[in-house]
């Protein structure tokens, strides 16, 4: 194609060549009979509704609220648009989605709203955040308060409150023989109650319920506070079963004999014939070895004692002396480079020796309470292994012993020779916590075979504690026989008093060697989970205010996480403040409360004009957007014009240009509401049209 | 748009006109944005016998027309001219 003829020529055909002008303007009383005849001729519901004048009314009514404007062609009014800045906003915000139209009122001011309602949203967001974590503090708390370590630490407390009482009232037995003698089950029974009088093992509240939280750790107590009182004591060396009778008068054979022997040792021996005499003599030693029939107090008192010992101030001063001295302590689970070995495990029982040979210091009187502290309170995981060492196979054992440990002391130094090979831990000797631990767990008991060469030491020593143990209670039980090779290590004196005695002496020491090993194995790891753990049931038992007394150390500990806990919430909220740009509404909306409705609308902030009247001619109904025009104009600061009808009513071609604005659900409201944007005059400027035809045009005639 | 050969329809130049002028008031009041309509006389067409007779007066009557500032432009061809389309996109 070669362009176009170059004689062709454009013509232009302005549309007021066809069609009349219409100008529009403020509607005067003038115009009431050309617009009283177009309104009548297109319905009479209007005059019979507002009556015969209300054109007239409509006209002389305007004030700077209310306008009338009427289209004029020629020197005839042909229509009229009765326009108002009355307009119901909170009305039509809840009839009709406009929210995305500002609810028609001032951008500014919506955005204050929006705002206000992104802080409410943004509000009840972290409301559920701080409540969900609230109900977690609340569970672990309760969670915490009702276990096992939280229940016991309770119940120290409780009897701390109570020891010298309690001690008092069971030295008045054990100090006065007689009333001793007189001491039943049912009487410590009374007592322990006594003790536990105002004590309640706490159950889970209904948090557990209320939060939905299944946790199979949470359980409720079904046991009394006593068994409760008498369970918690076995890790401290009490007999299971205790109120029972079992492990009652363990140590009265041993004593006795020894009272025996130190007699013998005091008197001059006398030639010893077989007589009657002798004989009731012989019958009353086999009674006096017998154990008494009443209650044996004396490991209640014991085990007692040690719990009481065992307190927060205690624990809290192993945590931190194992915390300060963590090298050292690695050390006791090194190789012999100094490398920790994470599957070496140590008997805690001895844990305290290693301790002391890797110069790490504490108050002499707590070694003892390590092992029970960690069980009773951390949970400590072991690995329990059971050696058993029968009469007959001592010989062969103690061979085997020595040779094992005159291997060892040549291998090993003498920081690094404690706990490294179990084969090693056959030869130190247990302690009385050892013993009381393998009795809570059951066991018969801990004997050393290579002890058992040295036993019946003078009490005190370790040795003696042997007979201490609960394992050796057990000696003296209706079932146990009388079996093993003697001991020599009292027989050396050649009178024949001494030599009965140490008959005994030898038939209690066979039964020690029949016993089992009993050592609980725990890793490095496994100590300092058991330390975390006794650290975070004080720290949380102190903020719940079970432990009250004492304990400064940890009273700071929780003082320090406190404060921890109140920087980080602070900074929580600082991250939740919001920097927002200035607005002079925000103070204004600042009292919404909702997210569904708005704030009282100032009148400032009022967008839009509604059409209360509109009626035009039908030949220029076509112009009836020229009076969207001009109204603006006359109120520019509104940006909306607005129009409802009811349904039923045919959209006019002045609508044609609106946009018809969808319901709320269940709103009340029964018209159509239709808006226009002041921009949407400038529509037809943006058309679309045919580049090519419009090019051509530009180019050859502007 | 298209004229009709009024001397087949027997259509004097005055109703022609008049019924144009009815169509282009249709025109304006289904589209109220439309301010004017242009028509393109093409000059070969003008050459043509009878067309100027038949075209001429309605154009007298409603149009006016447009002088042309340079008509040897008219000769371009437009589609092999390099025009791009400036626009644009209003943020």
């Amino acid at each position: 194609m070669r362009g176009i003829h170059s004689s062709s020529s454009l013509y232009y055909s302005p549309r007021q060549k066809c069609f009349e002008y219409v100008e529009i303007r403020i509607a005067k009383q003038e115009d009431h009979d050309d617009l009283a005849e177009i309104f009548n001729r297109q319905s009479e519901v209007l005059t019979a509704q507002f009556g015969e004048f209300f054109i007239a009314e409509l006209i002389a009514y305007q004030n700077e609220n209310q306008k009338a404007l009427v289209a004029q062609v020629g020197e005839k009014a042909v229509g009229l648009m009765s326009i108002s800045k009355d307009i119901d906003y909170q009305l039509l915000a809840e009839g009709f989605e406009l929210d995305q139209y500002d609810n028609l009122l001032r951008s500014e001011f919506m955005e204050a709203v929006k705002d206000r309602k992104d802080e409410i949203v943004l509000a009840q967001k972290y409301e559920e955040i701080d409540r969900k974590r609230e109900a977690q503090i609340k569970v672990l708390e309760e969670k915490m308060l009702t276990s096992h370590w939280g229940q016991r630490i309770a119940l120290q407390q409780h009897v701390k409150a109570r020891e010298t009482l309690a001690k008092e009232k069971m030295s008045e037995y054990l100090t006065n023989e007689e009333l001793y003698k007189t001491l039943k089950r049912e009487d410590v029974e009374q007592m322990i109650d006594e003790w536990l009088a105002g004590f309640r093992l706490a159950q889970p509240g209904s948090i557990f319920e209320q939060e939905g939280v299944k946790d199979p750790e949470v359980n409720c107590w079904v046991m009394s506070e006593r068994d409760f009182f008498l369970e918690t004591l076995t890790y401290f060396g009490l007999p299971k079963d205790y109120i029972s009778g079992n492990g009652h008068w363990h140590d009265w054979a041993y004593n006795k004999l020894l009272e025996r022997r130190q007699q013998l040792i005091r008197k001059q021996p006398r030639a010893k014939k077989q007589t009657k005499r002798s004989k009731k003599f012989e019958e009353k030693k086999e009674e006096e070895v017998k154990e008494p029939e009443s209650f044996d107090l004396a490991p209640l008192e014991k085990a007692f004692t040690k719990f009481c010992q065992a307190g927060p101030d205690v624990r809290t001063s192993l945590r931190n002396i194992i915390q300060q001295n963590l090298q050292k302590f690695v050390f006791i689970f090194s190789n012999e480079n100094g490398e920790l070995m994470k599957g070496r495990n140590i008997d805690v029982v001895d844990l305290g020796e290693y301790m002391k040979e890797n110069q790490i210091s504490w108050n002499p009187t707590n070694w003892e309470h390590i092992s029970n502290i960690l069980h009773c309170f951390g949970d400590l995981k072991f690995n329990q292994i059971v050696t058993r060492v029968m009469p007959q196979d001592e010989n062969k054992k103690r061979e085997e012993m020595k040779e094992l440990k005159s291997k060892t002391v040549k291998k090993t130094s003498a920081a690094l020779n404690v706990g490294k090979d179990k084969n090693q831990k056959l030869l130190r000797e247990p302690s009385k916590d050892h013993s009381a631990q393998k009795d809570k767990e059951g066991a018969t008991g801990p004997v050393d075979t290579e002890e058992a060469k040295n036993d019946l030491k003078p009490p005190g020593s370790p040795e003696s504690k042997l007979m201490e143990s609960p394992d050796a209670r057990n000696l003296l039980s209706p079932d146990t026989k009388f079996t093993g090779s003697p001991d020599t290590k009292l027989m050396g004196s050649p009178d024949p008093a001494k030599k009965e005695t140490d008959t005994l002496v030898e038939k209690y020491t066979a039964l020690v060697r029949a016993n089992e090993i009993v050592e609980m194995f725990s890793s490095y790891e496994e100590i300092l989970e058991a330390l975390d753990k006794i650290r975070a049931f004080d720290q949380m038992m102190t903020r719940l205010g079970v432990i009250t007394e004492g304990a400064a150390v940890l009273k700071d500990e929780v003082e320090e996480l406190k404060s921890k806990e109140e920087v980080e919430r602070e900074d929580e909220l600082n991250r939740r403040r919001r920097d927002l740009p200035e607005n002079e509404w925000r103070q204004w909306c600042s009292e919404l409360a909702d997210l569904n409705s708005l704030p009282m609308i100032p009148p400032d902030v009022h967008n839009a004009i509604a059409i209360n009247l509109f009626c035009i001619d039908e030949k220029y109904e076509s112009r009836s957007i020229d009076f969207l025009e001009y109204a603006f104009s006359l109120f520019p600061e509104r940006d909306y014009i607005i129009l409802t009808q009811p349904h039923i009513v045919n959209e006019s071609i002045l609508l044609q240009s609106f946009v018809q604005i969808p319901k709320k659900k269940n709103a009340i409201f029964d018209d159509v509401l239709y808006i226009f944007h002041k921009d949407a005059l400038l529509a037809p400027l943006i058309t679309v049209i045919e580049i090519i035809l419009r090019v051509i045009l530009l180019t050859i005639f502007s | 748009m298209r004229f009709l050969d009024r001397r087949n329809f027997r259509i004097d130049t005055n109703l022609e006109t008049e019924l144009l002028r009815l169509v282009f008031q249709n025109v304006y009041a289904t589209h109220s944005h439309v301010e004017g309509i242009n028509f393109l006389l093409r000059g070969d067409a003008v050459e043509e016998p009878g067309v100027a007779d038949l075209v001429k007066p309605i154009l007298k009557n409603i149009f006016i027309q447009i002088p042309s500032r340079d008509p040897a432009a008219l000769q371009v061809n437009f589609f092999e001219k390099d025009i791009s389309l400036k626009y644009s996109i209003r943020e």
